[in-house]
């Protein structure tokens, strides 16, 4: 065997051992954070995708798509079984996909371009290293890179099938194997879906270039086949994604009705042909601080904006594309006509959402069923480009190494050769980033680079026992940031253990159980003992996990659960609450409650009792069941119009009149609607109501629809003040209570002189005089020149949690707009700053704004300015009662009891099965109840019921929501005992898909075996 | 490369003859050249269709295939053109005329890229650069 038949692998191994490079110098460190995800517990992770339900994140979300990282994760646990560390599992993992995109696109180069070596080494530099697959290879993306290893191959089989090169049996095989690689893209089907959109694009090419019957019947059959069998293999993640896509998301505007965040537009806004064709349509490199001015996430995205080499060859590379469709070999139509089709595809539907080709594309997604789908269309879609661009180039190369006769002259072969080496140098130097490593941001706070600390593996010994609640995890931020250098938009338990977890997300924002999260840490923020308990249960928490090493400006633990028993493991404390104070996750309340109006029943989940539900009145399920909609107790959350008008300002685009007008505080009123007259208790919450003149222990003087009432207290709690019950009429009331609610601002009205602090730096003056006009004092500020000139009030007794009125008078005398901002300071830095510019005026105006302070500790200042101008009079503004309030956030609400509660409450038990099953027992259940599961609610979860003898009952019972986002059925006539089983359905068509994969890859190997056999038997 | 110069050498000798076989077309498309460009300076259509720059380029990369006899390669070369005017125009760093090249560069390819595909289907009609 001579080994120099083997050295052209030098080359391909040489570029397949990249991923080494990357870990060069970096000790044991491992890349993982933000869209990484690379697991700590490679097992659990691959167990987790057996599943078509996810219980670990938010109160579980369905997981089709994601069961098609099966393939992916086996990849990992292979190495970490055998026992390899986590760094080497990664590196094994890294290079096995580098490698299979080398190999596979110089497979590909070599069935194109059979005869030149280099243009084939070229095309896989081209294909393997662009600045496409730097945010792949960034974040590891799964479906990316099963995309790109799988195109190449499925090329080439379609491409030996149409020549005769493969028989059908070989090619049913190698199409497994496709199939099995491909398989990753389906964690976001839209990727899976471009495989087949390029082969068919290959397939038409072909069909158009050789145009006739017979040519097409035999093409078709060989795309059919290849096409069928990737398809087959991947039924298991298919079928139930597919069930999940038609069951929740309609065909056009998708997204957004699902609770996803639909990003097409923001991710379309640096998507111009421009950059689309040149393949730098991230979004990420165009993210700039806007003060340095440097960019936000991508240090090397300044290279390609403004370094002329660079500059140069993302247009060389283009311009060789067009070049190559010039300069053109007629006998290879179909090969150009692929190409070229693609690359104009490519780069319509990469550029997204931007003008102006995006007119069409936004077309297509409100007119095209699903076409909504493709919300990152620059990341979808640029395979096309690249794909596309590798191949016309090396077209071109090929053109001139055929082309010209006069290349037999060895000098002609020199300036050819020098011409691909130029090409491939200079694409590898274009590309440094993903050859050396920049990728992932070595050297700076948000590397990739991670190492994590040992008192997070020390804490899987607490993570692997079996807990019967879940765990939320405080700070609140959207994005975990330790100071250790990982930063995950997921919870970091999710990398290493099976518990069950509830954090801020930005990909399910708008789910029920999200929202009803996020109540939840309003008030523990303020620390409200009785209502966090209370939303605790019913959000089935357990345990807090407060992480003191996340860089955060939210707020320290609230001190008042600080005593809660704990388990720390370095600067993780992981708080138990009382067991005894939580609701297991199935459970069958004692009473049942509606609350009106619906779309604010979060606002009173704390008022429900500890074994209560809370039911949707609007639900027609809920309303069927006579015995829940007529027994269920009452709630009506009435209308804070200090909390209604403040919530008009901040949603309101910023306009004046809602600054022009005066707004009294020292009184709110109440407004609501009792849709059936009888005796109702008020509830009063309790929070800070001293501060605003209230004594929470004695009875209170209010106003119902304009005639003078008292109101005694009944009893009270940690975060409620229950009002003795009180007869209410049917129709609208309105009840309006005084507060004391004093100006928090000293000497705003300037009678008593001077009492702020002077703004304002640099060269020029300003200059601060109290005026008198009659017996009205005012401040006049003249700023000459000078920047910032202002004087700056504090406000007393700040608190962060609640918002803020400001009003104050101004007088334009002349110069520049005066502005009245409110900054928020913590002892490091500012946190916010609201600016107000005051409209020209040269009369005495009132101007009124409110201000959201960010909850964190910090101090609140009040600044009114005379802003700098060039003019050499400056700017001369008078202002006067600059006057700042509370707004008085506090709800009232009004419920009425039917004490029609279940007498005798039955008894429950569970066993979790897996994510997708439950299986329990319930006795004493002869009278009608409900049975609660508190996992995120879906049609799809399917109660069955079996009597004491175990025969199935094949009455459905009714399915509806409870506490916003949990499962309930109403059982009754099911006798006193009977067991149960809670299943999610799609989890059936998981494992008929498996089946199918399966039974296709046995007969593909049976196929590939036998011809095999037949092949040296015959030969 | 030889080969290159003297094909388009030759190419470039037979640009006589085909100006004057091509000079009624020429004036036709001068002429719709001309009236879009006033319509537009006149505002017309607005606001019902725009008939923006954009347009006006589109117009004349379809006329220019009947009235001037242009092919699939002509098109990618003035592509080819526009695209390399758009890099000097990054290069100097005018991006917003960079940005607008390019949208022509690419209307041009994507005409040459729609008429490769038809001659495939050998239509009746020839033109000749």
């Amino acid at each position: 065997m001579k080994i120099s038949k083997y050295l052209f692998l030098i080359p391909l191994i040489l570029l397949a051992l990249t991923p080494i490079l990357w870990f060069l110098g970096k000790g044991s460190l491992i890349i993982n954070g933000v869209d990484t995800n690379f697991p700590l517990d490679p097992l659990i992770w691959f167990e987790r995708r057996l599943f078509v339900w996810n219980n670990v994140v938010n109160g579980g979300i369905d997981f089709s798509s994601s069961t098609a990282g099966l393939f992916f994760h086996l990849l990992q646990v292979i190495p970490y079984r055998i026992g390899f560390n986590l760094q080497l599992v990664q590196i094994i993992n890294l290079i096995f996909w580098f490698s299979l995109i080398i190999l596979n696109s110089f497979i590909f180069a070599k069935a194109v371009f059979p005869k030149s070596f280099l243009i084939q080494i070229l095309f896989v530099v081209f294909y393997a290293f662009n600045p496409y697959l730097f945010n792949s290879w960034e974040n590891v993306k799964v479906a990316n890179l099963s995309l790109i290893s799988a195109i190449p191959l499925g090329l080439v089989i379609i491409m030996y099938l149409d020549s005769k090169r493969i028989d059908k049996k070989r090619a049913v095989f190698i199409s497994v194997l496709i199939g099995i690689i491909l398989s990753g893209s389906g964690i976001n089907p839209a990727y899976f879906f471009v495989f087949f959109l390029i082969l068919a694009i290959f397939f038409i090419s072909n069909i158009v270039a050789n145009f006739n019957i017979s040519s097409i019947l035999f093409r078709t059959k060989n795309f059919l086949l290849v096409t069928l069998v990737v398809f087959l293999i991947n039924l298991f993640w298919i079928l139930p994604t597919v069930n999940f896509i038609i069951g929740n998301i309609t065909p056009s505007g998708s997204i957004d009705k699902i609770g996803f965040t639909n990003w097409v537009d923001s991710l379309s806004e640096n998507t111009s042909l421009l950059n689309v064709i040149r393949i730098q349509g991230a979004w990420d490199w165009y993210a700039f601080d806007q003060l340095t001015k440097l960019p936000l996430y991508i240090p090397y995205a300044l290279n390609y904006f403004y370094k002329f080499p660079f500059i140069l060859f993302s247009f060389l590379i283009p311009g060789l594309v067009i070049l190559s469709l010039i300069l053109r070999k007629d006998n290879k139509k179909e090969i150009y006509l692929f190409f070229g089709l693609m690359f104009i595809i490519g780069v319509f539907l990469g550029t997204g959402s931007h003008l102006p080709t995006g007119g069409l594309f936004r077309y297509f997604s409100e007119h095209i069923p699903f076409f909504s789908l493709f919300r990152s269309p620059w990341y979808i879609f640029t395979s096309l480009v690249i794909l596309s661009s590798a191949g016309l180039i090396c077209l071109f190369l090929e053109y001139l190494r055929t082309a010209i006769p006069t290349l037999k002259y060895s000098f002609n072969k020199l300036i050819l050769f020098s011409l691909i080496i130029v090409l491939l140098i200079g694409n590898l130097l274009y590309s440094y980033p993903l050859v050396a490593g920049k990728i992932f941001r070595p050297g700076r706070a948000d590397s990739f680079y991670i190492k994590f600390p040992d008192y997070l593996f020390n804490s899987k010994e607490l993570l692997s026992e079996k807990f019967d609640s879940r765990i939320v995890g405080y700070p609140d931020d959207d994005l975990e940031k330790f100071r250790w250098g990982y930063i995950g938009t997921e919870s970091i338990l999710g990398l290493y253990t099976d518990q069950e977890v509830l954090f801020p997300s930005f990909n399910m924002n708008n789910f029920p159980s999200t929202i009803l999260l996020k109540e939840f840490y309003k008030n523990l923020k303020r620390g409200r003992v009785d209502i966090t308990y209370n939303l605790a249960s019913k959000l089935n928490i357990g345990w807090i996990f407060n992480k003191n090493d996340q860089a955060t400006i939210v707020s320290e633990f609230p001190e008042v659960f600080k005593s809660l028993p704990k388990k720390i493991f370095g600067q993780w404390d992981f708080y138990e609450l009382k067991k005894d104070s939580i609701l297991p996750k199935i459970f069958i309340p004692d009473s049942t409650l509606l609350a009106q109006p619906y779309n604010k029943a979060v606002e009173v989940m704390g008022l429900l009792d500890f074994n209560q539900i809370l039911v949707n009145p609007d639900d027609k399920v809920v309303q069927s069941i006579h015995e829940i909609y007529k027994s269920s107790d009452e709630i009506i959350l009435a209308d804070n119009l200090q909390i209604k008008d403040f919530q008009a300002f901040k949603y309101a685009k910023s306009n004046l009149s809602d600054r022009l007008m005066v707004r009294d505080l020292s009184k709110v009123e109440f407004v609501f609607d009792i849709p059936e007259a009888g005796i109702h208790q008020p509830v009063l919450e309790r929070y800070n109501l001293g501060s605003f003149g209230i004594d929470d222990t004695k009875e209170i003087t209010l106003e119902i629809d304009g005639k003078s009432e008292v109101w005694d207290i009944d009893n009270l709690s940690d975060s409620f003040v229950y009002f003795k019950p009180k007869f209410f009429s049917k129709g609208k009331h309105e009840i309006s209570l005084k507060l004391k609610n004093p100006n928090l601002i000293i000497d705003g009205d300037f009678d008593k002189g001077m009492n702020f602090s002077k703004g304002g730096y640099g060269e020029g003056k300003g200059i601060y005089e109290i005026k008198e006009n009659g017996l009205e004092k005012f401040l006049s500020i003249k700023n000459i020149k000078k920047a910032d000139v202002s004087a700056d009030f504090n406000v007393s007794f700040f608190n962060e949690f609640d918002p803020y009125y400001i009003e104050l008078k101004y007088r334009q005398i002349y110069g520049n707009n005066g502005l009245a901002m409110v900054g928020q300071n913590n002892k490091d830095t500012l946190i916010k700053a609201q600016v107000e510019r005051l409209p020209n005026y040269p009369d005495w105006n009132l101007f009124s704004f409110y201000y959201e302070p960010v909850e964190t500790k910090s101090t609140m200042k009040v600044i009114l300015s005379a802003p700098f101008t060039i003019d050499p009079l400056g700017t001369n503004m008078f202002y006067d009662d600059l006057k700042v309030y509370r707004v008085f956030t506090n709800n009232l609400v009004l419920q009425k009891r039917n004490n029609l509660g279940y007498k005798e409450l039955p008894n429950v038990t569970f066993k979790k099965i897996n994510s997708t099953q439950y299986e329990g027992q319930v006795t004493n259940g002869k009278d009608a109840h409900i049975l609660v599961f508190a996992e995120n609610y879906s049609p799809d979860w399917e109660l069955s019921l079996y009597t004491e003898d175990r025969k199935k009952v094949l009455t459905t019972p009714p399915h509806f929501s409870a506490n916003l986002y949990a499962n309930a059925w109403f059982i009754k006539d099911m006798g006193e005992n009977y067991t149960y089983k809670i299943f999610y359905k799609p989890q059936q068509l998981f494992i008929f898909g498996g089946v199918i994969t399966l039974i296709t890859i046995i007969i593909s190997v049976i196929i590939f075996i036998y011809a095999i056999r037949f092949k040296r038997s015959t030969s | 490369m030889r080969k290159i110069l003297s094909s388009y050498k030759d190419q470039i000798k037979n640009f006589e003859d085909l100006i004057s076989s091509k000079m009624p077309g020429l004036f036709a498309f001068n002429i719709i050249l001309m009236t879009l460009i006033l319509m537009r300076s006149a505002d017309y259509f607005k606001p019902f269709f725009p008939l923006s720059i954009h347009t006006i380029v589109l117009i004349c990369f379809i006329i220019s295939i009947p009235l001037l006899g242009v092919r699939d390669k002509m098109l990618f070369f003035i592509s080819l053109l526009l695209w390399f005017f758009s890099g000097l125009l990054k290069i100097l760093q005018i991006d917003v005329w960079a940005e607008r090249t390019v949208v022509y560069s690419f209307e041009a390819l994507l005409i040459g890229m729609i008429l490769l595909l038809i001659s495939n289907f050998k239509l009746p009609y020839k033109f000749k650069l």
